[in-house]
């Protein structure tokens, strides 16, 4: 938890609510442990100090926006580099007003991952921050691992750290680190198509359809999903592996273009699946034909929403 | 109850005195998570580990299963044969939650055969813990680290050794042949309980139920609901949610009827033929999850249907944890 960010956001929360400029801010509040945190929703001054900068945050706020979607509500939102690219893409949907939003942008050092946690320790029973370090209590004995080894794919991917669409900004401003951050998908392709083949089936395989990755997504906003709908059956209900992959890999082709890279699907998930494998090669895709990244340029329309005629269509049969 | 030293003679003693090819089921790494899974031998078990990441409910009530197949108009009975096990190292609150997963299954007016039949060849071997987590909180919901009820084997670790006891008929059959003698002073156990109980966070629930049932209409669960992303984790993790969803699936005139867990925060729980949806919001879910773990199920059965593992909040993305909230519904005033 940075202290210096927790207090800017907590100040910035105050005087909107004191203000009456919205009804709530939504924002991180502390878990029942130093490794959680959970999303708080305050509608009174008073309350600003349940807010804070958690280590562990990788929970995309503007999922709660929808929430919102037909209610007259004036919403702050505490929104790190990729979520404000996520409230950029809802803006573009025409999910949420822009008129009922303050959105309050984070330079976001980038967050820490449980299931990096979990990688590196092993079953962590109990935690402590130790400054640069955190150490752990873990099943196996005590275990120390410094906060950059905990930081999830996609914040070691990330070149959009400061926020895209704010109305206030805090934090200071941080260097974007060399390179596009799609080195490791490269390093993945380069693989044998077996290869990749076997280890993805051993990653879908291992799901048990408990949509959790799609309930934290903001972009997974659809009235109803394509894996709920019975009349047609698009999918079977069980986990047969065909199934799980063909229910990962829709999942992947509806983020096309709008997929935002802020890893809260995999995360969320309780086998620990690897996701972002899948989602990044869709976005790696989508930037070299379309020149396109979701969320990104709040002017730019996303390419599933438009068609220009020089358009890459090499791909289709 | 009998003394051991090692506690692989136990295991190998099962393992010798059951039927040929019992799988003894315990607690295997499996990627970095820890799962109920046949063990290969003793040293596979992860005997360190307090819970899995999952409960053994998959066991008794597998998460996907075949129901029946079916050709035209002919039912064809699911020929999968339910084998003999051994439930291996598993803790008090996931005893309790196969209990009530039995109270559910095994009502007068309706058994669920799939579940009976496997819950009636399954050898429960209980492992009393020594060393509880933070966030259990068993014995706010009538358990106790030493909780011996529902095995038919428990095991208490003691200084260096092991004391076995049979709990059931059942229990004593298994370790029949054993050749350890009696220990008649256990009197240590008593104090060993206590400190386990010490270390375990307590909450207050008494008289739960009833506040619950006044709180129908609160704004209470506006505000439980409201970090709440409507995933299923909480319900798979947990020892003793039951639900399941029933799907057919067909090619031409063939198929089959399975069954699948299902999640009561799921908005399509609840959802009618209609298109009508009786809880179309997340806070009429929630009511829904915490009364009939904390109201329903202890007006009906006598005891509640959250055991206090602690997994749901462990698990949930969001960290939402139900012993917390069901404190605060004891003190909610509207």
């Amino acid at each position: 938890m940075s202290n210096s960010l927790t207090n800017q956001i907590r100040e910035e929360a105050r005087k909107l609510l004191s203000a009456r400029k919205v009804d709530l801010v939504i924002g991180y509040g502390e878990g029942d442990n130093p490794m959680r945190t959970r999303p708080v929703f305050v509608d009174n001054p008073e309350d600003a100090g349940k807010l804070v900068w958690p280590s562990f945050g990788l929970i995309n706020l503007a999922n709660y926006l929808l929430r919102y979607k037909n209610t007259l509500h004036r919403i702050g939102i505490v929104a790190k580099g990729c979520d404000t690219r996520s409230i950029v893409a809802l803006l573009k949907e025409n999910q949420i007003d822009r008129d009922r939003l303050f959105i309050i942008g984070v330079n976001c050092p980038g967050m820490l991952s449980r299931q990096v946690a979990r990688e590196k320790a092993g079953e962590i029973i109990a935690a402590e921050n130790k400054g640069e370090t955190w150490l752990f209590t873990t099943v196996e004995g005590k275990k120390e691992v410094s906060c950059f080894e905990l930081m999830p794919s996609n914040c070691v991917a990330c070149r959009h750290h400061a926020p895209v669409i704010s109305d206030v900004v805090v934090g200071d401003p941080i260097t974007e680190p060399d390179g596009d951050g799609y080195d490791s998908v490269r390093e993945f392709e380069k693989k044998s198509a077996p290869e990749r083949y076997q280890y993805l089936m051993s990653e879908m395989s291992a799901c048990i359809r408990c949509y959790a990755c799609r309930q934290a997504c903001p972009t997974c906003n659809c009235d109803e999903c394509f894996v709920d709908i019975t009349q047609p059956r698009w999918v079977d209900k069980g986990l047969d592996e065909t199934d799980l992959a063909i229910w990962q890999l829709i999942r992947t082709y509806h983020q096309a273009g709008r997929c935002v890279d802020c890893g809260a699907c995999e995360e969320a998930c309780p086998k620990g699946i690897k996701l972002l494998w899948l989602t990044r090669k869709m976005n790696l895709v989508v930037k070299e034909r379309f020149g396109f990244e979701a969320g990104v340029d709040p002017e730019a329309l996303p390419p599933l929403a438009t068609y220009k005629k020089d358009d890459p269509q090499e791909f289709i049969l | 109850m009998i003394k051991l030293n090692n506690l692989k003679d136990l295991y190998s003693h099962l393992a010798r005195n059951t039927p040929r090819n019992t799988p003894i089921i315990g607690l295997k790494k499996e990627g970095n998570r820890y799962y109920y899974r046949p063990l290969k031998s003793y040293d596979e078990w992860s005997s360190d580990v307090l819970l899995g990441n999952f409960s053994p409910k998959d066991h008794f009530f597998p998460h996907d299963e075949t129901l029946f197949y079916f050709k035209a108009q002919k039912l064809i009975e699911s020929k999968e044969e339910i084998k003999p096990v051994v439930l291996w190292g598993v803790r008090p609150c996931d005893i309790a939650g196969i209990g009530e997963l039995e109270r559910m299954f095994n009502q007068i007016e309706y058994k669920d055969p799939y579940f009976m039949e496997r819950f009636d060849k399954t050898l429960i071997v209980g492992l009393a813990c020594t060393e509880p987590w933070p966030g259990c909180f068993c014995t706010s919901v009538e358990g106790s680290p030493y909780e011996s009820k529902g095995a038919d084997i428990f095991i208490y670790p003691v200084e260096g050794a092991y004391l076995i006891d049979a709990v059931s008929k059942k229990g004593e059959a298994a370790i029949e042949g054993l050749d350890v003698e009696e220990v008649s002073d256990v009197s240590q156990l008593e104090a060993d309980r206590r400190r386990a109980e010490d270390k375990i966070e307590k909450y207050n629930f008494e008289g739960i139920a009833d506040k619950l049932k006044s709180m129908v209409d609160s704004n209470f669960w506006d505000w439980i609901h409201s970090p709440c992303i409507g995933c299923g984790t909480c319900a798979f993790v947990c020892p003793s949610c039951h639900c399941f969803d029933i799907n057919d699936s067909s090619k031409g005139s063939r198929g089959l009827r399975s069954r699948q867990w299902d999640s009561c925060l799921y908005e399509g729980y609840t959802l009618e033929t209609s298109g009508h949806n009786p809880r179309p919001s997340g806070s009429q879910r929630w009511r829904q999850r915490l009364m009939h773990k904390f109201s329903y199920f202890p007006q009906v059965f006598g005891s509640y249907q959250c055991l206090g593992c602690g997994r749901c909040a462990r698990a949930c993305p969001v960290n939402i944890n139900i012993a917390e909230i069901a404190q605060k519904a004891m003190e909610w005033m509207e």
